[in-house]
């Protein structure tokens, strides 16, 4: 009757907590779930086991420019090019490869349809993300048109299938005017505000950290996937952000840190060893010293068949808007 | 004694003329854009008969223009000699076998539609046709999303060949009229859309720039050696005077200053620093010996002017003042009609050892070497051109071009073209 | 009669010559074809696979002085102690390349309109005992033997080294950079805009002979001062350029050229115009390259940082992979190097971000002469092209070519000489 009593508690503490959750998303126009002038895609990578494949739409009844920019996380340097989408035009691309233009491509082929333009192959071996700006002639215009998901896809051909979608983290144009120069003020004026608070609810990859459909011998690991919105595309400057995490488990016992320092582009598993006690579900609250944008990505492990699956989903902001700035480089 | 002393006061005074003749900076360069493009050496030998060795030329053009099409409309003069006994091409008249080595000159025009950042490059050997040309078609309908190779094809709206809406077409570059070749080319830039088509002195000219390739297939041990120069530029002045007639002004008369300049003048002197032919290499000596290369230099030298509407090339008077490392000067003097293309120590006589050019005579391994055309053709006597310096050592040869450095303006050229 | 006695008509010319280029011209932009007070040679190589001559002509009637620098941006890799420039360049991805960026100074003197010339791997050794070249007989440098420097016929253009001394000394085999030469008074010092100076380099393959030239970047001196801030801004010097454009085939491209199956492939090699001799420090340039191909289609390489010497192919993961021949069959390019035009604190502990005022830059150097080399201009740029051709995959030939240059930066360069007094 206490077992009963206590699974119910929890069960209702998790709803509870749910809702707590779901009330306080803040939607500062930094979405993605809506169309938007700017968007990031934090997670692009390429190996010799996986392909990212780049969705892009342009939601508008006229055509849109896009330019967009390669960050290599290796480097903080960036590769750009540029993108004509007729109206209501999806395309897609896959990083490693990039694509042509060549207006001949056979039917449903992978170059089938307008090419949108000529797209560099992110190469076989790439971590970073993908940014991209509405232009017009070159100058960044914002008239939330775009919308995009990127595709984590497996291309071992072994039996894990590990692939995984995410939207593209859409930033829509501010309450004010755009100057349409090459400093992209995401002050909320010219364009909205990133987010320094960031709420990621996990499995944690510690015993119990066990998949609740695998139960034993399977094993769950979350990664995050990081960049701040301070990006400088002209200098390959790197911005420095401090990762304060604090965690909750299901007994709301609140513990903190590691805290986590990077500059660029950072991919790391959530560490759990602060949880005390550590418990199958817990929360996790990264507060960053400057706004930046997340993509979260779980593999579920059977460790006995040595298969994963994985899943990405995007990331709930929980307040903390802050100005930031991404500058281009400027074009002749 | 005395003779020699009026010589070495006229040799002052010429030097000081030299020395002095426009003050002005020279004009026309090889790292600007500019709307009159010269490349002053195009050969062409599939087999060596000429150069002894397999040679083509590549031609690369590219547009600067930030947003419209160009238009450049090209000359390739042919200034091929040939034996006057048998017709074949020569270089001299020692291999006409009792007959005279006659030069040649006549010329060919096309034109090259250029879109905007574009760069094109062709091998003087096979030119550009339709199939080559990257840009024309098919394209997108303005008012629809359908493939289209021309406006027929869009009810009502455009065909945008092209990713800025400009393409290619009515772009034909020939082939060089014969193997072998020597000739030149040069291309002036055009505004495309005044009808018929001039020469361009809108804001946006001076789009133009320009690079030759000489390959030489040097044989087993380096297949391919490759000497690259920059096409001496001309920019349009776009002065209120400037006009848009065949008559292309090249830089201001010294005179009254009348006509207005349509286009920067050419250098007054031209200078050429170089090893003296027979020099051994300096990399052959010391810790590396790479095989006691000896080095000879090429000079290729065209007038500025030329009348092409009536096929009277320019004839120039070329004046030579030689400096060696020990300051010591010499003279020489040749004429330049069309295309003039020669050894350096093969300038003042048919005897390379005997030349003031050569190492023997010079006394040191390098020199300095002034270049002023003088005379009276009628298109001017300017001059412009390019060095090449060849290393030959006993299992390969490497040549390696370079722009000539300028001084001064020359007194106005005229180039008149159909 | 000729020889190298004294010539009687040089007395003539002597005696009616007239300094006319004594205060230079004023003209719009540095260039490579015209005499300047300053010249760069942007790519020095003298690494034991390939050595550089220096050809340096005065084209006036009067004696040019001038102050050179070298500075060698050759490295090693820490853990393999292979020579390097960039860590990219050692072969383990844990490796990196430990560069000092050491520049060495000498002095030279070259008499009305002399042309001089020396090998940078080994130098030249004054010596007017070495007779001229005859008729009939090789004319080659000897070798010295305790210095290896070369001894050739003419006036040795070293100004520093006396008889039977090292007028320009060599670097050996470990050299990978630039050089610098300003036109000085005869106090070697003392800067002077006469724009007397003239130069070429031809790099060579020592194995095989291959040779590329390319014209030094003249800089035309316009209103010189007697301080040791050489300022690139127009008005004392010209100024460098805002872009620098070039064309080339797309790396890997390959050609049937004269019958031969050829690959072409570039390297690009880039120097900051400001350069810090007093304070030794390497200065760093941030260009943002566009490569444009025949379908005008346009890819481009950000922020790509230029620090002190930048020689890289370009497929160099430097460049992204923007210039590859095999992304729709890029087969010819149009480049542009555009120069950031943001200002950046030059020196201090902020050196590279950006700024407004002086105050952002904390730390921040000034010259002896009083400049501020705070919150500047970013730094132009200069360079030269190389292009190699290979056949069956071995390397062949090779040649240079300039950039061409457009536009004028609307910052100033600057370029601080070491003051010899020590201050």
């Amino acid at each position: 009757m206490r077992a009963k009593h206590a699974a119910r508690a929890t069960a209702l503490l998790g709803v509870f907590a749910a809702c707590t959750l779901a009330a306080s998303m803040a939607s500062a126009g930094v979405d993605n779930d809506r169309p938007g002038s700017i968007l990031i895609f934090p997670k692009v990578v390429t190996s010799a086991t996986r392909d990212t494949t780049i969705r892009i739409s342009n939601t508008g009844n006229l055509a849109n420019q896009v330019r967009c920019f390669y960050l290599n996380e290796e480097t903080c340097g960036s590769v750009d090019f540029d993108l004509a989408l007729t109206k209501q035009q999806p395309t897609q691309w896959d990083a490693s490869a990039g694509r042509g233009v060549n207006l001949l491509d056979g039917f449903a082929t992978s170059g089938a349809g307008l090419d949108p333009g000529l797209i560099p192959p992110a190469g076989g071996d790439f971590e970073g993300a993908l940014v991209c700006v509405e232009v017009i002639d070159d100058a960044p215009v914002a008239q939330n048109k775009l919308k995009g998901e990127a595709i984590i896809r497996d291309i071992s051909g072994g039996p894990d299938r590990n692939t995984s979608a995410y939207n593209a983290i859409a930033i829509t144009s501010g309450s004010g005017a755009s100057n349409s120069d090459n400093i992209l003020a995401l002050d909320g004026d010219e364009y909205s505000q990133c987010s320094t608070d960031h709420r990621i609810d996990f499995i944690p990859s510690v015993t119990p950290g066990l998949d609740p459909v695998l139960g034993d011998d399977s094993a769950v690991v979350t990664n995050v996937t990081v960049i701040p919105c301070d990006l400088d595309f002209s200098r390959r400057r790197a911005t420095t952000v401090v990762l304060n995490a604090t965690l909750w488990n299901e007994f709301e016992v609140q513990t903190s840190g590691p805290d986590t320092t990077f500059s660029c582009w950072a991919s790391f598993s959530i560490d759990p060893a602060s949880l005390s006690p550590a418990t199958p579900y817990a929360t996790v609250e990264y507060s960053a010293s400057s706004p930046v944008v997340m993509v979260v990505e779980s593999f579920h492990s059977d460790t006995i068949l040595g298969v994963s699956g994985s899943a990405a989903h995007n990331v709930h902001t929980t307040g903390g808007a802050a100005s930031s700035a991404i500058i281009l480089s400027a074009t002749p | 004694m005395l003779k020699n002393a009026r010589l070495a006061l006229l040799a002052g005074i010429a030097g000081l003329a030299m020395a002095t003749a426009g003050t002005a900076q020279a004009q026309t360069s090889s790292d600007e854009s500019a709307a009159i493009l010269v490349w002053p050496k195009v050969v062409y030998d599939s087999t060596g008969t000429l150069f002894g060795s397999p040679t083509d030329t590549l031609i690369n053009l590219s547009s600067t223009a930030t947003s419209s099409l160009k238009q450049a409309h090209c000359f390739l003069v042919n200034a091929t000699s040939h034996c006057s006994n048998s017709g074949e091409a020569c270089l001299t008249s020692a291999s006409c076998g009792g007959g005279v080595c006659q030069p040649g000159w006549n010329e060919i025009d096309f034109n090259v539609y250029i879109t905007q950042e574009q760069p094109l490059a062709w091998l003087a050997s096979d030119g550009m046709s339709f199939n080559d040309l990257p840009i024309v078609g098919p394209g997108i309908c303005s008012n629809q999303p359908r493939i289209c190779f021309s406006n027929a094809n869009c009810g009502g709206g455009t065909c945008l060949i092209g990713p800025n809406g400009q393409n290619n077409i009515g772009t034909g570059i020939p082939p060089v009229p014969e193997d072998p070749f020597i000739g030149s080319l040069t291309c002036i830039q055009f505004d495309p859309t005044q009808n018929p088509p001039a020469p361009d002195q809108s804001p946006t000219t001076n789009a133009l720039i320009g690079e030759g390739t000489i390959f030489t297939a040097a044989g087993s041990a380096i297949p391919v050696d490759g000497a690259k120069y920059n096409a001496v530029g001309f920019r349009a002045t776009a002065d209120a005077g400037a006009d848009t007639d065949n008559v292309l002004q090249l830089g201001t008369p010294a005179v009254g200053g009348i006509p207005t300049a349509d286009y920067t003048g050419c250098a007054g002197t031209l200078i050429v620093n170089h090893y003296f032919d027979g020099a051994t290499d300096p990399v052959a000596t010391g810790a590396n010996p790479s095989g006691n290369g000896l080095t000879s230099t090429s000079l290729t030298l065209v007038p500025c002017g030329n009348n092409l509407l009536t096929q009277v090339p320019g004839s120039v008077v070329a004046q030579f003042l030689v400096f060696n490392e020990f300051e010591q000067r010499f003279s020489s003097s040749t004429r330049v009609d069309c295309v003039y293309n020669r050894q350096i120590s093969n300038i003042d006589t048919p005897n390379n050892n005997r030349s003031i050019w050569s190492t023997g005579v010079s006394g040191t391994l390098t020199g300095q070497t002034r270049i002023q055309g003088v005379g009276n053709s009628p298109s001017g006597n300017g001059l412009t051109g390019i060095a090449t310096l060849s290393i030959e050592t006993s299992t390969a040869s490497s040549s390696a071009a370079y722009s000539l450095d300028q001084m001064g303006t020359n007194a106005g050229d005229l180039l008149t073209i159909p | 009669m000729r020889g190298l006695k004294r010539n009687p008509w040089l007395f003539g010319l002597g005696l009616l010559a007239i300094p006319v280029w004594f205060g230079g011209q004023a003209q719009a932009d540095i260039n490579n074809d015209q005499a300047g007070s300053l010249i760069i040679f942007p790519k020095v190589i003298a690494d034991g696979d390939r050595d550089t001559v220096i050809k340096i002509t005065n084209k006036s009637n009067m004696p040019a002085y001038a102050h050179c620098y070298y500075t060698n941006a050759l490295g090693s890799c820490d853990l393999t102690g292979e020579s390097c420039t960039d860590d990219g360049d050692c072969p383990t991805a844990d490796d990196s390349c430990n560069v000092i960026w050491q520049a060495t100074n000498f002095d030279i003197f070259l008499t009305a309109q002399q042309p001089t010339f020396w090998r940078v791997s080994t130098g030249r050794f004054g010596d007017l005992l070495q007779p001229a070249c005859e008729m009939g007989e090789p004319c080659e440098c000897d070798v010295n033997g305790p210095s290896g420097a070369l001894e050739c016929p003419g006036f040795d253009a070293g100004a520093a080294g006396g008889l039977n001394s090292i007028a320009i000394a060599g670097v050996g085999s470990d050299f990978a950079g630039e050089l610098r030469c300003y036109q000085t008074m005869d106090d070697l010092t003392t800067p002077v805009g006469q724009n007397s100076l003239i130069g070429e380099a031809i790099i060579e393959t020592i194995a095989s002979g291959q040779i590329s030239i390319y014209d030094a970047v003249h800089v035309t001196g316009i209103s010189v001062g007697t301080d040791l801030d050489l300022r690139l801004d127009n008005v004392e010097y010209n100024a460098c350029p805002a872009q620098l454009i070039f064309a080339s085939h797309g790396e890997g491209a390959v050609a049937d050229i004269a019958g031969v199956n050829t690959t072409f492939s570039t390297e690009l090699t880039l120097v900051p115009c400001t350069a810090l001799y007093n304070f030794a420090t390497p200065v760093t340039a941030s260009v943002n390259i566009f490569a444009y191909d025949e379908m005008e289609l346009r890819l481009s390489a950000d922020g790509v940082p230029v620090t002190c010497f930048s020689n890289n192919r370009l497929d160099d993961e430097i460049f992204g992979g923007i210039f590859s021949a095999a992304l729709n069959n890029r087969d010819y390019l149009k480049t542009r190097i555009v120069v950031n035009s943001s200002n950046i604190c030059l020196t201090g502990d902020d050196a590279g971000n950006t700024c407004t005022t002086d105050a952002d830059c904390d730390g921040f150097d000034t010259t002896p002469d009083g400049l501020s080399l705070g919150c500047r201009p970013s730094p132009g740029v200069v360079g030269v092209a190389e292009e190699f051709y290979s056949s069956d995959g071995a390397e062949d030939g090779h040649s240079a070519w300039s950039l061409t240059l457009s536009g004028a930066r609307q910052g100033s360069d600057v370029i601080v000489i070491a003051d010899p007094s020590g201050n």
